[in-house]
């Protein structure tokens, strides 16, 4: 090994870092929540295209029954979906599932069948199977707004199953005036119309007296526009019409490590949640209470969605696709709704490949995000890549068709140089003005002002304030929140700035995200909690994440806490606010950037007793179903914190089961207590050199029992 | 862990047992997060590249076939999410005035902080060879599978990466 390779490995070395066991426990827990539905492949789609084109692997879904009335929480569209599936003999078994229009509404996967996802339709809602096979697998799942999971297990199909082929009864009304080689030529031009009235065309061929077709959906409405328009032609229908409604119940998902959500706040009552960035809720109560509604099922891969609504109706999804090296050229879809996102329409899209053709004026060139609508047909959507200034397209008749303009570099900035390009983040629109945030990835970011409705841009200002997530409350009111609650105001747009502090807290590693909905309402969010201010930023307060579970009655007897002596208060928190009294003489410190230690307490030096340090943790995890022996066990032994020493014992904390034990690990030694609030892991850890002193353990457990929770809200994650 | 418990351990996992999941993944997770720390220098966003990483995997995993490698696969699908954490806005890695401090340490050389700052400006492109091969330890093989190209190919992008970190910079790559 030479010196410079040492070198590079120490370099590398010292970036990296280990597994922490909180974070080993949280994802163990992840696990046992059960597997999360798969995302829809377009890929795989083909997968099944080319399969059922080929006829080697012979594949039937029949679907039916459905429902529109939502249930329960749950709104939107939801299924109850039977499905055989059948193979090659001594072939994989296949598993098929409906895709929403305009993607290929079809996938098959691999021998797995379990979690199969399925999509809406817009206004079809069940389909029947057109081709041949011979089932020998059934499949029954429920359909609960955005993914179709299985409720029972694979069967093998009873004899008599078998379904035949339904095709579509095949009368052309009148024969084509055109050869068949010449209605072939008109659908190859016709391909990008065909998918944008959702007609997906798996194969088409001239035949004798007029052309066979393909498709994946043979609707009524379908069949009827391919006859006027192509005269005879022979559909075969992969997907059919039933008609058949079944009502069913399906359970309100839950999400339990929610890591992200993102709101769009449109309206001082009404607000948006996209959670984990596959569950989405609509509030109109400032998130007081929340309801499920439909997204568009969007193809895996590229960029998360985005989206952005302007009322409680009216909003749009977008998606980037997957970028070419170095956002060279990526594809975009953008999706529509107008009724609360109960369904929704493709309106525009991006070629997805190099072509100078757009429909819809959006370009394959360049990475696409940053959508914001600023009224009902006002749009913007940026693109960027590192060689060009950052494109701003927009829209004036609600997604349809987009025209492109470009913002200016800001001072010192040249866009396209050593790889420096600028990135549009959002618009947001005051009036006539409209102001838009850009960043190169990294500090500052720049805001630029338009007042032409977005077909030019002017500089107007730059963050240099080291600026965590820039909020426009105003056109001239603008806010930097960190998450300790420190803050920086600007009330000229951005010519001076001065402190801003607020009680928003939340010990989250990692900034939150803020938007407003008005002068005075707002929110802001990390790690999936939500937080909500009605004063214009200066206090907030946690509000329930839409989709994450509720709690559990605490199980536990005894208390492990003492009757409180304290004088001062510490504010603390991860995702919920704790208030923990300080012995009178003893320091609080919260400690750096670190999700785990919300706060430090040290002994005054003439404190006696050993050991002489208590630090109040949020342990990263979500305990449903584990016992906390069990999640104790992540925390002791050759992983954990020492070597367990005698029991573990069951008490509880402000009614919250709870569990305690001693530990060693060399001179260090101490106590750990670990307890659930809402099932997240919360622990206070009494430590220090010296060994363990009774008396000290009497001091810990005061702490303890004036530990009080400010807000009873699951804390999400 | 013998073929016969690998395989049993993968058929449960397919079929939903999430213990058996994390029992296919425990081996590969260290040096998983590992590299999701050098890509990303940021705890939290490894930890949430890793989790999404992950449960990608589960989601993914009946498409994993018998008798393959869990880790290039695991791996790739990591570097995959760390690109697209990359992506994502600047602020969600940044607290206010925050900036991430370098560790202090009175024994760096300069040459040691020119070396980090070299790392600091290689693009993920060039920075995900070097992390699998010099960091991780992987055999060439493996880097070829994480990155999705031939062996050759693999070694020529770890040579490239070099040559963008310091110019000049002679090292060995095992053929």
């Amino acid at each position: 090994m030479t010196p410079e390779e040492r070198e590079l490995r120490r370099a590398l070395d010292a970036r990296s870092g280990e597994v922490s066991p909180q974070f080993r426990a949280r994802l163990g827990a992840a696990f046992n929540e059960g597997r999360p539905a798969s995302g829809l492949m377009q890929a795989v789609a083909m997968v099944a295209v080319v399969a059922i084109t080929l006829g080697t692997v012979g594949v039937l879904l029949m679907s039916r029954g459905v429902r529109h009335a939502p249930l329960g929480s749950v709104s939107g569209p939801r299924y109850t979906v039977t499905a055989s599936l059948m193979a090659a003999k001594g072939g994989p078994l296949n598993a098929c599932f409906t895709m929403p229009l305009p993607e290929p509404p079809i996938g098959c996967g691999g021998v797995e069948v379990a979690n199969v996802d399925v999509a809406s339709v817009p206004g079809v809602v069940t389909y029947r199977n057109g081709t041949v096979g011979t089932p020998i697998v059934k499949l029954v799942g429920a359909w609960d707004g955005h993914v179709f999971r299985l409720t029972e297990q694979p069967r093998p199909a009873k004899p008599g199953d078998s379904t035949e082929a339904k095709l579509v009864p095949q009368a052309p009304p009148v024969a084509s005036k055109e050869s068949p080689q010449q209605v072939v030529e008109h659908l190859k031009q016709d391909a990008s119309d065909l998918q944008k009235r959702g007609i997906i065309v798996f194969a088409f061929g001239a035949a004798m007296d007029g052309v066979d077709m393909t498709v994946a959906v043979a609707d009524d409405k379908t069949v009827q526009y391919l006859y006027d328009r192509y005269g005879r032609v022979y559909i075969k229908g992969w997907l059919q019409p039933l008609g058949r409604e079944t009502p069913i119940p399906s359970p309100t998902p839950t999400i339990a490590l929610p890591t992200t959500a993102e709101i769009s706040a449109p309206s001082r009552d009404v607000v948006w949640a996209l959670i984990a960035s596959s569950a989405f809720f609509r509030s109109t109560d400032q998130g007081t209470s929340w309801e499920r509604r439909s997204m568009p099922l969007l193809a895996g891969g590229g960029r998360p969605p985005e989206f952005s609504f302007v009322d409680a109706q009216n909003g749009w999804f977008s998606t980037g696709g997957v970028p070419e090296t170095q956002c060279n050229g990526a594809g975009a879809g953008v999706w529509r709704t107008t009724d609360g996102a109960a369904t929704w329409q493709l309106v525009a899209s991006a070629p997805t490949g190099p072509s100078p053709r757009t429909d819809s004026g959006i370009a394959y060139a360049q990475c696409k995000e940053g959508l914001s609508f600023i009224d009902t047909t006002h749009g913007f959507l940026g693109a960027w890549d590192p060689n060009h200034r950052p494109t701003v397209y927009r829209t004036t008749d609600a997604g349809k068709s987009w025209s492109a303009s470009t913002l200016p570099d800001p001072p010192g900035f040249v866009s396209g140089t050593g790889g420096s390009m600028l990135r549009l983040r959002l618009v947001k629109g005051f009036g006539s003005t409209l102001l838009a945030l850009a960043d190169a990835n990294r500090p500052p970011g720049y805001v630029f002002r338009s007042t032409d409705g977005g077909v030019t841009w002017a500089y107007l200002a730059t963050l240099n304030s080291g600026s965590v997530s820039p909020v426009f409350v105003t056109a001239s009111r603008w806010l930097v929140v960190g998450n300790d609650g420190s803050g920086l105001e600007t009330t000229d747009a951005g010519k001076s700035w001065h402190s801003f502090s607020t009680d928003y807290a939340d010990a989250a590693g990692v900034a939150s995200t803020f938007v407003f909905a008005d002068g005075s309402v707002g929110y802001g969010t990390v790690r999936g909690g939500i937080q909500r201010t009605v004063d214009g930023g200066l206090h907030w307060t946690r509000i329930v994440t839409p989709g994450t579970p509720v709690p559990a009655p605490g199980t536990a007897t005894g208390s492990c806490a003492g009757t409180p002596s304290g004088l001062a208060s510490a504010p603390s928190g991860d995702n919920f606010k704790v208030v923990v009294r300080v012995p009178d003489g003893w320091t609080a410190s919260v400690p750096g950037q670190t999700e785990t230690t919300m706060l430090v307490l040290d002994a005054p030096s003439s404190y006696t007793h050993q050991p002489t340090k208590i630090s109040i943790d949020s342990f990263i995890g979500y305990f449903k179903s584990e016992t906390l022996e069990q999640v104790a066990a992540n925390y002791y032994g050759p992983h954990g914190i020492g070597d367990l020493v005698g029991p573990l014992t069951r008490c509880t904390v402000g009614g919250e089961p709870a569990l305690f034990f001693t530990f060693k690990a060399g001179d260090r030694a101490g106590y750990l207590v670990l307890f659930l609030h809402f099932n997240y892991l919360n622990g206070l850890q009494l430590y220090g050199t010296g060994g363990i002193d009774a008396r000290a353990w009497q001091d810990a457990k005061k702490v303890l029992g004036s530990w009080t929770w400010t807000v009873a809200t699951p804390p999400a994650r | 862990v013998s073929d016969d418990q690998a395989a049993g351990r993968l058929q449960r996992a397919k079929a939903g047992d999430g213990r058996a999941f994390e029992e296919l993944l425990a081996p590969v997770l260290d040096p998983a997060f590992r590299l999701a720390m050098t890509m990303l220098r940021d705890r939290g966003a490894a930890e949430d590249a890793v989790q999404e990483a992950a449960l990608k995997a589960w989601r993914k995993l009946g498409g994993f076939r018998a008798g393959s490698q869990v880790r290039p696969w695991f791996l790739a699908i990591v570097a995959n999410e760390c690109r697209s954490v990359r992506r994502t806005r600047w602020w969600n890695v940044l607290r206010l005035g925050e900036l991430p401090p370098r560790p202090a340490s009175d024994e760096r050389s300069a040459e040691r902080l020119d070396l980090d700052a070299a790392l600091d400006r290689l693009s993920q492109q060039q920075l995900l060879p070097l992390t699998l091969y010099y960091h991780l330890d992987l055999p060439i093989e493996e880097v070829a599978r994480v990155l999705g190209c031939s062996t050759g190919a693999a070694r020529v992008r770890i040579h490239r990466s070099l040559a963008a970190l310091r110019p000049g910079m002679v090292m060995e790559v095992d053929a």
